[in-house]
């Protein structure tokens, strides 16, 4: 038997060299933590798909599902009716697109004019999607009446081969452009010039496709398919997004592409600087 | 009875090995889920295979965890005495507060389960005392 004196000796030993332990320990998880943060927590991808799909009734396409930082998104769709008098006004039409039996994002809108093509919205999700669900996505559209269900039918959809663009000079910069084979999703302008919104307030971003695939190239060969207008400071924030669709024979992948970008000192600015990016595939999209 | 009480040592050891090792797995596994959005077989595969970093991080976290908990041992059983069920409720409050102090959500889990650990065997040991005084 050990007296009082001897284990208080004994535990106060085994608590200093415990202490010199931990304190050694904390240290290098302390030193190490840049490093393991750096391993660990790698910067997550973005990413974007595009899908499209058909039945007899229906063309869909430009269905988008994205995720641009905390941002997810799904929607955009564009609907064409294959068959005349498809859509009439005051219809409800509900999407659902079924990636798996947890994970279904639904949208709806009731249709305002008795357009052949619809344009649905974009919507916001927190839903975590995994990426093999899009490649086998299901699309559960349903058209309601007068309160009465008058179609409903699952398309599957098909994911669309993406390329993204980027364009470039000396100053400017346009990144993450992202295009299909009929469609195309606005990218990202920033200059180096920090005070660019101040000198140049408002801008014009046009996109166009070369019309003539022949050897010479003028900027009236070019066609004009996706215009935005508005002010440079939303432009730098990332605010200004648009859609185009392209609904020629070939595909845009194979075409030129360039941006022509317009910089104005006040709204109606008589002699604004304008200058072209060209546009060229970065890398390939999943 | 010299060998039977190494043993339950032993088994004492592994046993707090275990839940502490456990510890440092959920919160891993908890804070890869919610950066990378992704199943947990998923994140236990970037907790062991993508890279060493990752890997030794996560066992020295095991040790700290391990130190902290036979540390909090020592001082437990040093002021036996004086102990009662308001330090369990202290910890208890601390599982919770940690979750307010700005760090990665990994250490917050993590610190939070191991004060519930401590806290569990210190209830654990308070009602042995009450059964044999």
């Amino acid at each position: 038997m050990v007296d009082g004196d001897d284990m208080n000796k004994e535990v106060k030993k085994q608590l200093i060299l415990s202490f010199v332990l931990l304190a050694l320990l904390m240290t290098t998880l302390f030193f190490w933590y840049p490093n393991f943060v750096f391993h660990t927590y790698v910067e997550t991808l973005d990413y974007q798909y595009c899908l499209s799909g058909t039945n007899d009734e229906l063309a869909i396409d430009g269905y988008e599902i994205y995720q641009d930082g905390k941002t997810q998104g799904y929607g955009h769709a564009r609907m064409i009716s294959l068959k005349p008098d498809f859509f009439q006004k005051g219809d409800d039409i509900t999407l659902t697109l079924v990636l798996s039996d947890d994970v279904q994002l639904a949208q709806s809108m009731t249709v305002e004019n008795d357009h052949d093509v619809i344009i649905m919205q974009e919507q916001k999700t927190d839903q975590i999607l995994q990426e093999d669900d899009i490649q086998k996505a299901q699309l559960q559209v349903e058209i309601v009446r007068d309160q009465k269900e008058i179609y409903s039918q699952s398309i599957t959809m098909k994911n669309q081969d993406m390329l993204t663009y980027t364009g470039a000079n000396k100053d400017y910069s346009l990144t993450n452009v992202y295009v299909t084979s009929s469609w195309l999703k606005t990218g990202i302008f920033s200059s180096k010039n920090e005070d660019i919104a101040k000198e140049y307030p408002y801008m014009i971003v046009d996109y166009l496709y070369l019309k003539d695939q022949d050897g010479s190239e003028d900027i009236n060969d070019y066609e004009r398919f996706v215009y935005m207008n508005g002010k440079t400071e939303d432009f730098l924030t990332n605010q200004m997004k648009n859609i185009g669709y392209y609904d020629g024979e070939e595909s845009l992948l194979d075409m030129n592409l360039c941006c022509v970008i317009t910089l104005m000192k006040e709204e109606n600015d008589t002699n604004p600087y304008t200058f072209i990016l060209p546009l060229n595939p970065v890398q390939k999209g999943e | 009875m010299q060998t039977k009480r190494k043993d339950l040592m032993t088994i004492y050891m592994l046993r707090n090995a275990f839940s502490t090792l456990f510890i440092a797995l959920i919160s891993f596994i908890i804070s890869l889920i919610a950066y990378y959005h992704c199943t947990w077989i998923e994140a236990l595969q970037r907790l062991f295979l993508v890279n060493i970093y990752t890997t030794l991080y996560f066992l020295l976290i095991w040790l700290l965890n391990y130190m902290i908990f036979e540390i909090s041992k020592i001082i437990y059983d040093t002021y036996e005495k004086l102990l009662s069920y308001k330090l369990c409720i202290v910890l208890l409050l601390m599982a919770i507060i940690v979750f307010w102090i700005p760090m990665r959500d990994l250490f917050q889990w993590n610190f939070s389960l191991l004060f519930v650990l401590i806290a569990l065997r210190q209830v654990k040991q308070l009602w042995i005392h009450k059964k044999r005084p």
